[in-house]
Formats: C-alpha cells, structure tokens, sequence
C-alpha cells in the first residue's frame, strides 16, 4: 500500500510491502511547497495544482495505478459514540449515526461515514465508533488524488494512522491478543505538531480515549499558550495511568513544551523513529514529517 | 485499535464479492458446460467408432450368411447329385442281382416273355402251363430275397392252353444306399 500524507508544507509519500512482520520500503517521496500554492486556510483550494504537483511525483515513482490510502486531518471530522443494541444491520447502524449527527452535518447526503463495532462484555448491547466527514470535500480530494494516477482505496484519519504507526514499533501492530489487560490500561499521549494545528491524543491501545487540536502560529508566544493547554487537558486525565508522551512532528519551540511536561508532569517524553524500525534504513533528516505516511501505508489493501 | 475508513468500503466489498461470486457461477457454469460438451463430443466419437465396428461386423456376418447360402446351396446340390447317383446305383445293383439270379436259375417250366422296372416295382409278364408250375416256381426262386412282396396281379388262359401271368415284386430298398443329411 501507498501512503499518501498532503501536508500544507508539502506531500510525503512512502510506499510499504509488508514481509511477515516487518515492512520494507518500496518507494519514497516528498515534495516541499508554499502552504499558499495549495491550501487556503488550512483546506486544499487549488486542486489542480495539486494534481499537477502530485502527478508527476507518481510518474517520477513509476506508481501509477496503484492502490494508496490517504487521510483526513482529525479537526476535518467528526468522531463519536454510540452504544446500540446487538444485532442491528449496518444500514441501521449508519440510520442511528446520521440522527446523531444531524446537529453537525444539516444534510445526510454531505456526509461520508465509517464506523467501527464493538460488543461490550458486561451489557447486551456494542459500542460504535463512528467519523463522520464533509462529502463534498472528501470527493474532491479523491478526484485529486485519482487524476493523479493513484487509486484511492483507504481515507483514514491522521491519528488512527499515528497510532497504527506506535503499534507498529512497539511490535504490537500484528499483536493477536488485543485484549490483554495492560493493553487496555495503559494509556500513552500523542502530540501531533504539523504547520497550522497541534492535536493533542490520549490512547489506550485499545481505543481513543481523548482528542483536541489547537491552530497554531510560529510565535514563542503561542507556543508558551499551547504548552499551558496541554499541561492542563493531560491534567485532567490525571485519572488515567499515561505512560509517555509521544512527540510525532517539530517546532523551533517544542522544547519548551518538552520541559514543562517533564518537570511539571513528569511523565517520559518520547519520539519515533520509524526508518530504525522499516528495511532498508533511509538516512532522512525529517523522519518524523513521515510518520502519518507510514501509518497509512501500513493499512491493509483490498481486494476490490 | 479499530479501523477506520471514510470510503464505502462496505458496499465496494460486497459488490466485489458479488462480482467475485458471478465469476466463479459463470466459470462453474461455462466449466460445466464445457465439460459436458467435452464428454458429449467424446461419447459421440466413441459411439460413432461402435456405430462403425457394428457396421462393419453387420457386413461380415452378411458376408458370413452369403458365403453360408452358398455353402448350403453346394451342400444340397452335392446332396441330391449324390442321392441321384446312389438311386441310380440302387436301380442298377437291383437289376444287376436280379439278372444275376435269373441267370443261376434258369426256370424249366415257366417263361418270361417281359420284365418291365418303373422305379422299384418290377413287373414280371410271362406264361406257365399250370398253377403249380408258377407256385413252384414263386417258392423256389432264388431271387426271391430282392423283393419285399411279390404279387401276382392277373392269370389269363389263353387259347393255346397256356397260362399267361402278371405279377410285380417290390424290390427290397438298401438303405445303405441312400445318404443321410
């Protein structure tokens, strides 16, 4: 599987095969650009350019055709719960979603869902997580991607590939016993630093427990803000066992952030190395900017 | 940790597996098809190769039946040219003993003035001149063992005082003559 990552400073695209238990790089790309030439906002405006941009990255990369997953940002959807009872179908389930998010989305037709069933053990009845997502700018963005000459075949969320990414070099991505008690424990936080937003995810395993994200400019200023929000929202959690603070992207001022959470929080602060983890090692300065790109080119591809 | 994905999955995944699943009916049945013709085609060659082998032992046992007339038609010809010449050979034996006898013993007082063979019947013509003379005659005649019945079929005493008789004997048939089918 491709993975697609369109940031507003440029594109990374990695190419995975999957051996066993371990990936090995089949293709990698990145493509630097002006947030201005593309996006507006922090939305993709000019699509033609992108196309453009991006169709010469795949006949560069020899990728045509090829099935690739992408994303959305996570402040680009909606994600919720739902406990229903067993046995319904999935038209009925996704009946239940639409009336929960009436309130966000004024019409069923400009929503794009998915949503993910589990059976709670000590009630009859399963827990749905659902995303929900503007249709129309998800269309264009798989058009984009599609006159490229890819083949879209997953659109993920950039935290779900984040996540997938930490399972992966904590060798827990093909782990089969999900359901360990630890596993479920345990929860770990992730602070997800791209040019405009900074998302906050605190996690089990398991699940999502918690998410915010905050727009975010290059000031000092700002930064000592943001680093106050986060102090206070995993605060918050104190409840919760956190193990590490996963530090996925960079800024001139994270140190800053890095010592409040470790004096103040005294929680481990950690950063992924994904390239010491995927064969043949790439010599990348940026590796962390690759970090959604693997998790998404991690995803399994279908058949279809 | 769940897996998301905002494209309807679902519903490329259940029409690939009803594509998949007309594939693979369509193959099943083309296969089938094929199969089917197959054995057709193969059943018909061999039905065809009997047909020919049914033929053509239908032309031998005609062939048989024809040469097996002619063998009888042979067979029946040599037969009856056979059961001809042993008849003949009969007749001629018959008259052969007969003359033979006659001449061993030659009658003094009778005469024969014809002998006349239609098949085995031979009539005697001739004149005596007594009854006791032909009586004699009839119970010591050496030739006697030719026939199988001897019968004096008319007496006439004509003017001369003589006594003009006709009697026919059946000769005696060899079987050993005759052949059998």
């Amino acid at each position: 599987m491709i993975g697609l990552d369109i940031q507003t400073n440029g594109i990374r695209l990695i190419g995975l095969k999957k051996n066993k238990h371990q990936f090995h790089i089949e293709c990698i790309a990145t493509t630097d650009f002006d947030a201005q030439t593309i996006f507006v906002e922090s939305k993709i405006k000019y699509w033609d350019t992108l196309v453009t941009i991006l169709a010469k990255l795949v006949d560069q990369l020899k990728i045509r055709d090829r099935p690739v997953a992408i994303h959305l940002p996570v402040h680009f959807v909606k994600m919720g719960y739902l406990q229903l009872p067993l046995g319904l179908s999935d038209e009925q389930i996704k009946t239940e979603i639409y009336a929960q998010a009436k309130h966000d989305w004024q019409n069923k037709e400009d929503l794009s869902l998915d949503f993910s069933q589990q059976t709670l053990t000590h009630a009859a009845c399963s827990e749905i997580l659902f995303v929900t997502a503007n249709r129309e700018y998800l269309s264009q963005y798989i058009q984009c991607v599609c006159s490229a000459g890819l083949r879209v075949q997953v659109v993920d969320v950039d935290i779900y590939a984040l996540i997938r990414v930490l399972q992966y070099t904590d060798g827990l991505l093909f782990e089969q016993n999900v359901q360990r008690e630890w596993l479920q424990k345990d929860a770990h936080a992730i602070i997800y630093i791209t040019q405009t937003i900074v998302t906050l995810v605190l996690f089990t395993w398991q699940t999502i427990i918690s998410y915010q994200y905050w727009p975010i400019n290059e000031t000092e200023e700002d930064w000592l803000q943001l680093s106050d929000k986060i102090l206070t929202c995993l605060q918050s959690f104190s409840d919760k066992e956190i193990k590490r603070l996963i530090i996925c992207g960079h800024s001139r001022y994270i140190s800053r952030l890095i010592e409040s959470v470790t004096q103040v929080y005294r929680l481990p602060v950690c950063f992924p190395e994904i390239f010491a983890h995927i064969k043949p090692p790439v010599p990348i300065d940026s590796a962390a900017d690759f970090l959604v790109a693997c998790g998404l080119a991690m995803r399994n591809h279908y058949k279809w | 940790m769940v897996v998301i994905n905002l494209l309807p999955w679902r519903e490329y995944n259940r029409r690939y597996e009803n594509k998949i699943t007309n594939i693979i009916l369509l193959a099943s049945i083309t296969l089938t098809i094929l199969i089917v013709m197959v054995i057709h085609v193969y059943l018909s060659q061999e039905l065809k190769k009997l047909e020919n082998a049914v033929d053509a032992l239908r032309q031998q046992i005609k062939k048989h039946h024809d040469l097996d007339r002619v063998v009888y038609q042979q067979k029946e010809s040599a037969l009856a040219f056979k059961k001809l010449t042993n008849h003949f050979e009969n007749y001629y034996n018959g008259t052969r003993n007969l003359f033979n006898e006659l001449e061993q013993y030659y009658p003094q007082k009778l005469c024969f003035t014809e002998i006349h063979r239609h098949q085995n019947t031979v009539r005697f013509f001739g004149y005596v001149y007594s009854m006791t003379d032909l009586a004699d005659f009839l119970m010591r005649w050496h030739a006697i063992y030719l026939f199988t019945e001897i019968k004096i079929e008319q007496i006439d005493r004509n003017k001369e005082d003589r006594i003009q008789f006709y009697f026919k004997g059946k000769e005696k048939i060899h079987t050993d003559f005759f052949v059998s089918e």
